[in-house]
């Protein structure tokens, strides 16, 4: 029985390191970032920081959700367009009070989402294929919505939702630890939260267990589509305005983050919370980037280079 | 032997092999010369493949020697085996479906022009003389997607026939191949005798063996039990060379004394899938407090069968009732709901799921019962999952070690501490103890006759005869998708092993 106890500690020891790796790397890059530059390591940049991370982290949470059973979304960045513009729209063109054109935001996102999962799950057709064509839909969409237009002129209440401070803190920062929460007892305290896990570890076990494969996989895209849909909501009232362009690119940042918080591509191994921390990461990175003057072209490299460097250390961990 | 002529292309002497604590190898020595055709026979599990994969350089002997063509090879490589001209054709086939059968014969070999250039002329137009050469009825441009299964199998004894041959191995080649490919088969294998290649022609399906075959050898729990001559040796004796085991018999009658009331029915099931064993009017009952033996060997049907029975293929006729209640929706949650649990032959892919915790795999089809609004109650579920850990005595550091890190008889146990947990009525076990320590096996044993004595209906499916002697209170064998016998337990003991084999082999 010793060389088990001996495998036992060293796994531990690397999984500690797998689990918790990112974060000595974000500490490691808030130190470098206060030595180089002075207007870093402040309380308004940190305010700052955190109102441009929480979309981002938001979309990390629904893709992480995804990606957990093995699946992928790479529709969400189109849906931040669309569900931006659907919310713009609907207190522009339609007249209707705020909190009825979030709803009609997240509806779409909800059903664009369950779209994705029939497709994926019902059809068994690839998530890559089938989120890569309805990103491009849902782009195509917003910008037919208002012939390739932006919407612009929203109220107050609206643009509070991207703009406005509770005391000190950005309220996009409280939707986005709020859902945080939520994500996280979902995913480690509920039935559906160990479900996604058995589907992304080894979908075979899960449907001999009984489980309901299909509506569960489709429910985890569900969820992905809303949580675009928020974040949607949250960059359109930012921008004070609907862009079909916006969010170019987003689903890319979201599974870095994923990937750099440790979530397996192939399904069924990471924490929920390792994504946040991922998207953190990634945020902090860019704002480093910023106040130490580095181009925006430069940006883009490094960037790539964080994630492939994080992709070659997590799959040492398959072996 | 005198001549160099004559001396032994394979020469194995004294090889022995373990894996963990189970001996697979126990100093087997086998000689086949050129331009013999050697038939190794031996239950599942009786090393014939830890055999071959050792000659073909796919695993080390801990002990032994390997020579081939009189050459000793004491780290011999895969590479170094095909380099060698040792081929060996598997069970399952390895061919690219999207490619062409010339491109698949030459895989890797390719005539080339200049570096990195296929000629593929000169390939299709060797391939053709090859498959004439062998009277084989293909065409070398054909997609191998469009090919039968038998005709697969075809083109992958092709495949191992483009090197320089030596030494061929074929394991169970004819599993499934129709009379026409065999017919093939029969016309390649003198050809190659002629040659002078050594073969080694692996088969359950004896009256092949007997007609292809020069000489026989019998494996049976890892040693080499018999070499004869093939001349006048029936099919009969071959069965008797198999099975002729004595082991210590640990059954107990039952002794649950409720109603014995039918758990499971099956009546006149048919299922058949292209290319596949087709299942013919199976009918067959499972009675609460009983476990009913099933023995076939691989092809037979029997792990189809539960797949049918779950929905995973289709079912053409036939009824299913789960205690007295017919079943019309077949579907894994379907049969969980009647109280139907499942343990599959197939660990890694469909028991366990290897990345999750021991705690979180046990409680896979429980979380409903241990959760309320989905919201896990933490305590219950711990609770569920202290209990059956202890009760089968899962060694493990606790219950958040993943998987993974079990052994594979820790392993097994999970995958039955889950379906316990689950609460079944009738429990399926496909296999139970395949590839585990004999310490796990025999708690496992015990565990499944306490299971049976509390009235559970059980049904054991195993290739492993004394299995199925120290558990099952009655017998059925299965062969070609087609229940062909039915045997009881009687009072002095289990049923013959050779009546076993040989309905599972020769049929009724």
């Amino acid at each position: 029985m010793k060389p088990a106890l001996d495998t036992k500690r060293h796994i531990s020891i690397g999984s500690h390191l797998l689990r918790f790796g990112i974060l000595y790397l974000l500490a490691l890059l808030i130190l470098a970032a206060s030595l180089l530059s002075d207007r870093f390591f402040t309380v308004s940049n940190f305010l700052n920081v955190l109102r441009q991370a929480s979309p981002v982290i938001i979309l990390a949470l629904g893709e992480g959700l995804v990606i957990i059973t093995a699946g992928i979304d790479l529709s969400v960045g189109a849906l931040v367009a669309l569900t931006g513009m659907a919310a713009a729209g609907a207190i522009s063109f339609w007249g209707l009070p705020t909190p009825a054109a979030l709803a009609v935001a997240l509806v779409l996102g909800v059903a664009f989402g369950i779209f994705n999962g029939v497709i994926v799950a019902r059809f068994n057709i690839s998530a890559m294929i089938v989120t890569l064509a309805t990103m491009n839909a849902a782009r195509g969409i917003a910008y037919l919505y208002n012939d390739g237009a932006q919407i612009i002129g929203l109220p107050a209440g609206f643009t509070d939702i991207g703009r406005g401070y509770l005391g000190p803190i950005p309220i996009p920062a409280i939707i986005m630890v709020v859902l945080v929460a939520v994500m996280v007892f979902v995913m480690g305290k509920t039935v559906f939260g160990k479900y996604l896990y058995a589907i992304g570890g080894n979908e075979d076990v899960a449907r001999l267990a009984g489980i309901a494969v299909v509506r569960t996989k489709i429910a985890a895209y569900a969820v992905c589509g809303m949580l675009s849909a928020v974040a949607g909501v949250i960059y359109a009232a930012r921008m004070n305005m609907g862009d079909p362009a916006m969010g170019e690119g987003l689903e890319m940042d979201a599974i870095a983050s994923v990937v750099l918080g440790g979530i397996n591509l192939y399904g069924g191994q990471g924490s929920i919370l390792g994504a946040v921390i991922g998207a953190t990461f990634i945020a902090v990175l860019g704002n480093a980037l910023n106040m130490t003057g580095v181009s925006n072209f430069w940006q883009l490299v490094v960037k790539a280079a964080a994630l492939i460097i994080a992709a070659l250390i997590y799959t040492k961990k398959k072996v | 032997m005198g001549t160099a002529e004559r001396a032994p292309v394979v020469d194995l002497r004294d090889i022995s092999k373990r894996f963990g604590g189970t001996v697979a190898l126990d100093r087997v020595s086998l000689t086949v010369g050129r331009g013999e055709i050697l038939g190794l026979i031996g239950e599942n599990g009786a090393g014939k493949s830890t055999l071959m994969n050792i000659m073909s350089g796919a695993l080390w002997p801990d002990s032994g020697e390997i020579r081939l063509d009189g050459r000793l090879h004491s780290r011999l490589s895969p590479a170094q085996a095909q380099h060698l001209g040792v081929q060996i054709v598997h069970q399952e086939l390895s061919l690219l479906p999207e490619m062409t059968v010339a491109e698949n014969i030459f895989l890797g070999k390719e005539p080339r022009r200049g570096p990195g250039v296929i000629r593929r002329q000169a390939c299709i137009d060797q391939a053709r003389q090859l498959l004439e050469q062998f009277s084989i009825p293909l065409d070398p441009r054909q997609k191998v997607a469009e090919l039968s299964a038998a005709q697969k199998q075809l083109v992958e004894i092709c495949k191992s026939l483009a090197g320089q041959v030596k030494v061929l191995i074929l394991d169970e080649p004819t599993s499934s191949l129709t009379e026409r490919e065999m017919a093939c088969l029969q016309r390649i294998l003198p050809l190659l005798r002629e040659q002078g290649a050594a073969i080694i022609f692996i088969s359950h399906k004896l009256d092949e063996v007997r007609a292809l075959c020069d000489t026989l050898a019998v494996l049976r729990d890892g040693s080499l039990v018999k070499t004869a001559p093939m001349d006048g040796v029936t099919e009969e004796d071959m069965v008797r060379f198999m099975v002729g085991r004595n082991i210590r018999d640990q059954y107990t009658p039952p002794a649950y004394d409720g109603p014995p009331r039918p758990v499971l029915e099956i009546r006149g099931l048919c299922s058949a899938r292209y290319g596949e064993v087709s299942l013919q009017d199976v009918s067959l009952e499972v009675r609460a407090g009983e476990i009913v033996g099933m023995f076939g060997l691989i092809g037979s049907g029997r792990t189809e069968l539960i797949q049918a029975l779950h929905g995973l293929r289709p079912i053409q006729g036939g009824s299913v009732a789960v205690e007295g209640e017919p079943v019309t929706r077949f579907s894994p949650r379907q049969l969980i709901r009647r109280g139907v649990a499942w343990v599959t032959e197939d660990r890694r892919h469909e028991g366990v799921c290897l990345s999750m915790s021991i705690a979180n795999n046990i409680a896979l089809p429980i979380y409903r019962q241990v959760s309320r609004l989905g919201v896990i109650r933490g305590k219950d579920l711990a609770a569920v999952v202290q209990t059956y850990m202890e009760r089968l005595a899962i060694k493990a550091a606790g219950p958040g070690a993943p998987c993974q890190t079990l052994s594979g008889g820790n392993q097994q146990k999970v995958v039955l501490a889950k379906w316990l947990a689950a609460g079944p009525r009738l429990l399926i076990l496909d296999e139970p103890t395949r590839g585990i320590d004999v310490g796990s096996k025999t708690e496992i044993h015990r565990l499944i006759r306490q299971l049976r004595d509390a009235g559970m209906a059980i049904l054991v499916i195993s290739s492993e005869m004394p299995e199925l002697f120290s558990l099952a209170d009655r017998l059925l064998v299965m062969k070609n998708g087609v229940i062909s016998g039915q045997l009881p337990r009687g009072a002095d003991g289990p049923p013959a092993e050779d009546a076993v084999m040989k309905l599972a082999t020769i049929g009724a």
